[in-house]
């Protein structure tokens, strides 16, 4: 059971959050190669992961996750306005 | 539903048999409901017009002239208030939020379940992942979690602990069955316990 602090709500079990996939990902200037790339290919490293989470029976907040994918440690959590979180 | 009771007739009967003392269910009061949308400053236009210095902050709950007032989200707040009381609660709030945001009539979204005792933080536990600890869930506290498998809005309202359980309507029976496990489960352990105590009634001590 992984322990996830959502930034406005606080520590709280996974199974109040949905996963979302890997985070941050920058639409590329336009040709063919860079969209393949960004539709279909994932970084999936060993180790520090960026992803996006949403703590779907909370607040339904869209947050941003760094996790480590080899240890399933919650490295950091924060907003998607990259404020401080309220909790 | 005929007697006023906004719980079926099988549930009632379901939960007056699992209840006892150190935890009991009961039907809460009927409430209207709003949902308030604000941004920027209509936040505090908000509260300014309720008499309050701010709205509640993150899983809080406050007592306002309209009612208690919970945080949904960032920009999400609903308010508790009287039966038949949306439609003047929405004449105050409106005025204040112009064209940051918005307030839409939601009573009948969800049913208050009330309970209460000294139990009652073992009992949810039974079938919620909230971290009930008095130490961080304190009178006046409120967040949005599940039982079982279902959203909910708990309020903890005072230290006995009374707890109000915000529940949609249509998941009141399934709600009501993960509680009614939970207190039978509680009651069951405090009986044994008694029954394993030295000091307890002397029928219990015969072999
Ligand atoms: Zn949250």
């Amino acid at each position: 059971m992984l322990l996830i602090t959502c930034p406005w709500c606080g520590a709280r079990e996974e199974t109040e959050f949905r996963h979302g996939g890997e985070g941050v990902r920058v639409p590329p200037d336009g040709d063919d190669p860079g969209w393949t790339r960004l539709l279909y290919y994932r970084e999936n490293p060993a180790g520090p992961y960026a992803e996006r989470w949403v703590h779907v029976h909370g607040c339904r907040q869209w947050f941003h996750v760094v996790r480590d994918t080899t240890t399933h440690q919650i490295l950091s959590t924060r907003r998607l306005d990259g404020q401080e979180g309220a909790a | 539903m005929a007697d006023g009771s906004p719980l079926a007739a099988h549930l009632g009967a379901l939960i007056s048999k699992a209840s006892f003392d150190d935890a009991r269910l009961t039907p809460g009061a009927r409430v209207d409901l709003l949902s308030v949308r604000a941004r920027r400053s209509a936040v505090q236009r908000v509260a300014t017009a309720l008499g309050q210095e701010s709205l509640p902050p993150p899983n809080a709950c406050r007592a306002t002239i309209l009612g208690d007032c919970f945080w949904l989200r960032p920009d999400e707040w609903l308010f508790a208030t009287v039966p038949g009381g949306a439609e003047a609660a929405m004449k105050t709030v409106e005025p204040h939020l112009l064209d940051d945001g918005a307030v839409i009539d939601v009573s009948g979204s969800r049913i208050i379940l009330e309970l209460t005792g000294p139990r009652t933080r073992d009992v949810l536990s039974s079938c919620c992942p909230l971290d009930l600890d008095p130490s961080v869930f304190e009178p006046g506290r409120c967040a949005q979690s599940i039982i079982g498998k279902v959203s909910v809005l708990l309020h903890l309202v005072d230290a006995t602990p009374r707890w109000h359980l915000f529940v949609p309507p249509s998941y009141v029976d399934y709600v009501v069955r993960w509680l009614a496990d939970g207190i039978e489960g509680a009651r069951a352990e405090q009986e044994n316990a008694l029954a394993t105590t030295p000091h307890s009634s002397p029928v219990r001590m015969l072999p």
